[in-house]
């Protein structure tokens, strides 16, 4: 790697480091495998991206090389869900459901992400980080758009109801000032 | 366009509004426009899209992840010798070396006593010269690296430089078991690599002060460990360019 293409190399980085891994965190779930797939991805870039010889793909193409890692990494042992489980296409936003979400950590928001089938969560976590249109996301996953479309419609549904029950189930911890007992004034 | 043609686009347009431009959103926007019953369905979809979407983008990475992609894309160009170590455990092969430097410091005892570790320490920055640093050298125009490709380093006398110190310097950073490692390049007549880790990270013996030259293939190590750092300064050549460096 010259000096030009480590130039290129860091702005990269910069530009897209933090979102990789918000995508890859809700694939892999853990930090540290989080961490894991964002270094690789680089790392399949220095060795091979770099050719890439159009730079304006190279979002694109390291999104998909995550993606790309992470199938790999799981394909072993991974159930394919039959479409009988599939989730009910698109349901309204419930009037309540914003503030279900402003009530969250982003944490509890990571949580309820992981709650959603796989094969939901991939696209619906692109749409999310808004890097990509769904065009890209359709490229990125290598899937048509009306996929795209009815993997986020249905995971939208998914998310939506682990929310619900992720804020339904959050109680506010009720703490005594020091010296206090529980109940006294 | 019907609404329902409409709602397909319109559940994926990203709340940041980057996606107006495009031929079907803009007839599905135009959809909604036009549709009450439609626009009060996408404001709420909007609205909780963009709430999830602001949750999830103020998540942000472990602070040390872009050093350690930069640090790992350094040592992993073309001419790099091909990766052999296993996937997640070495993303790059200068990890390695730091990493091993830290481990055999900290970790294992001398096999021969005294000195022993340090030897260790310095064959693998032997192997760390063969193909790194392919992506140039980022510290080279420090202060620090400056003074070092100065008249006479005087390196025996150690640096009296704090880490956070080094870190201003821009040297290298690299958080291997818990620990700092620290790396300068300079240059004089030819490049050299100086690494560092504090003493109290380390596991140094008695006599590990004295200077160790390790030298293989024409590349050269010298380690040895002062108060505060141990040190291991490599380059190419048999090591007397490296001793007359002390």
């Amino acid at each position: 790697m010259d000096s030009m293409n480590q130039d290129i190399f860091t702005r990269l980085v910069d530009t897209h480091y933090a979102s990789l891994y918000r995508f890859a965190l809700s694939l892999a779930r853990r930090e540290a495998d989080a961490c894991d797939l964002v270094q690789q991805t680089f790392y399949v870039w220095a060795t091979k991206g770099s050719s890439l010889r159009d730079v304006s793909k190279a979002k694109t193409w390291l999104f998909t090389t995550l993606y790309r890692e992470f199938l790999r990494v799981r394909r072993r042992g991974q159930r394919l869900q039959s479409i009988e489980e599939l989730p009910p296409e698109h349901q309204d936003v419930p009037a309540e459901a914003v503030d279900h979400v402003l009530r969250l950590d982003a944490g509890q928001v990571v949580d309820a992400l992981h709650e959603v089938d796989e094969v939901f969560r991939a696209p619906l976590t692109l749409f999310y980080l808004e890097d990509l249109s769904y065009l890209e996301i359709a490229e990125t996953l290598d899937v048509p758009i009306g996929t795209v479309m009815s993997r986020l419609s249905r995971g939208k549904t998914q998310l939506r109801a682990r929310l619900a029950a992720e804020s339904a189930g959050k109680v506010d911890a009720i703490i005594d000032f020091p010296g206090q007992q529980k109940g006294t004034a | 366009m019907n609404n329902q043609d409409a709602k397909f686009y319109l559940s994926a347009y990203r709340p940041s509004g980057d996606d107006a431009r495009d031929p079907a959103m803009a007839d599905a926007l135009e959809q909604a426009r036009r549709d009450p019953g439609l626009r009060e369905w996408f404001e709420r979809e909007q609205a909780h899209d963009g709430a999830v979407s602001a949750k999830l983008k103020s998540i942000t990475p472990p602070a040390d992840l872009r050093t350690t992609i930069l640090a790992g894309a350094r040592a992993s160009g073309p001419n790099r010798v091909p990766w052999q170590q296993s996937r997640w455990a070495a993303l790059a092969a200068m990890l390695v070396m730091v990493g091993t430097i830290v481990t055999l410091l900290v970790r294992t005892p001398s096999a021969t006593g005294g000195s022993g570790g340090l030897v260790d320490v310095a064959g693998y920055a032997l192997r760390d010269l063969a193909g790194s640093h392919v992506g140039g050298f980022p510290t080279e125009q420090s202060d620090l690296a400056k003074r070092l490709s100065g008249e006479q380093p005087l390196l025996a006398k150690g640096l009296d430089m704090t880490p956070e110190q080094l870190r201003e310097q821009g040297c290298h950073t690299l958080k291997v078991g818990g620990h700092d490692v620290f790396e300068v390049c300079f240059k004089r007549d030819q490049y050299y690599h100086l690494y560092l880790v504090r003493r109290s990270d380390a596991r140094v013996e008695q006599g590990d002060e004295h200077p160790i030259l390790v030298s293989k293939l024409s590349k050269a190590a010298l380690s040895w460990a002062d108060e505060r750092y141990v040190y291991v300064l490599a380059g190419e050549g048999d090591g007397q360019n490296l001793r007359a460096l002390l």
